[in-house]
């Protein structure tokens, strides 16, 4: 009998420390899961912030543009008659103007420094002559005819359409977005929007 | 006698440490239900302002100058679609258009809209969940 109660003493303790094991495991995974609960609401806020920040970037280029439309005196017949956006390309394009891009249409990155929109947002944009104007397809292409001798980026003369790009970007702590609008009146309405 | 006595003694040591594992794990268990609550309630929120924000861009002019100069308690003043929506969730937590919530308007044309539509909700303290964009209509 004694070598075998010898052999008994310390079970109960053996059973508890399993039981604690398997408390410690359950508690440790159900910690996991709430913060994983709670960091993917955060990434989805996060998201969010940052792709209505991007919104608040095209809404501000299109403001600009509607400054530039003014300044010029450019009424829809004379955007019809006198080659889209070439004017205030040209402007874009001179001097390394902020709201201009600093690249090509297709890998347009902006001039403009990230703007704050509040302590953890920000935003910029560019803006740019639509990738598919002509200008830039058929480079020295005479149908229809315009653009002799003006670099693409500053010529809307070919696109019947008249297509102008805006990029904009918005960012907030991790997140960030890029958003293209494509406009094609001087009454600035969106014609074409993208998501990258 | 000797050896029953130790039988007992290890027999409390083991109920008692059973007894602060399982209070260990209740108290793990209501901190992980209140996490995953108040993280559903941030997620409610953001869709209620998002609803409401998505509205505000898709509005007219002239609902955008009404919000300008409304209070955001009375914003469905300038049209249905601007008030919050269902204002309790399925489980009853109240939400609310927090007074932060406005429309300026402005920028170089005067055409611009500056949004910010926070939406907040009381659990064990008041939580809000903020979004701002910009509108040009």
């Amino acid at each position: 009998m004694r070598p075998r109660r010898r052999r008994d003493r310390g079970f109960s303790l053996f059973i508890v420390l399993m039981l604690i094991t398997v408390m410690v495991g359950v508690a440790a995974t159900v910690i996991l899961s709430t913060q994983q609960d709670l960091s993917v609401a955060g990434q989805d806020r996060e998201a969010l912030s940052a792709f209505y920040a991007a919104e608040y970037a095209a809404a501000r280029a299109k403001d600009f543009l509607a400054g530039a439309v003014a300044a010029d005196g450019i009424t829809p017949a004379s955007f019809a008659a006198g080659g889209g956006w070439t004017p205030i390309l040209a402007q874009l394009t001179a001097a390394g103007a902020p709201e201009g891009c600093a690249t090509g249409p297709t890998t347009a990155s902006a001039r403009m420094p990230w703007q704050s929109l509040d302590a953890t947002t920000r935003w910029t944009y560019c803006i740019h002559n639509n990738a598919d104007d002509l200008a830039y397809v058929d480079p020295g292409g005479s149908a229809p005819p315009g653009c002799v001798g003006k670099s693409a980026d500053a010529c809307d003369e070919r696109d019947p359409s008249h297509v102008l790009t805006i990029e904009a970007w918005g960012a907030y702590a991790g997140a960030q977005a890029h958003v293209a609008v494509d406009v094609a009146s001087p009454s600035l309405k969106t014609a074409a929007w993208r998501q990258y | 006698m000797r050896a029953r006595g130790t039988t007992l003694i290890e027999v409390m040591i083991s109920m008692a440490l059973v007894l602060v594992g399982m209070l260990a794990l209740f108290r793990v268990l209501g901190t992980s239900i209140r996490g995953s609550a108040t993280a559903s309630h941030f997620s409610q929120a953001e869709l209620r302002a998002e609803t409401l924000i998505e509205a505000i861009r898709m509005a007219p002019p002239a609902a955008l100058t009404c919000l300008t100069t409304t209070a955001p308690a009375s914003w469905s003043t300038c049209g249905a679609s601007f008030a919050l929506g269902a204002s309790t969730d399925r489980n009853g937590q109240a939400y609310v258009l927090d007074g932060k919530s406005r429309v300026v308007a402005g920028g170089a044309s005067g055409n611009f809209y500056d949004v910010t539509v926070v939406v907040g909700f009381t659990d064990d303290a008041y939580h809000s969940v903020a979004l701002r964009t910009g509108v040009y209509p």
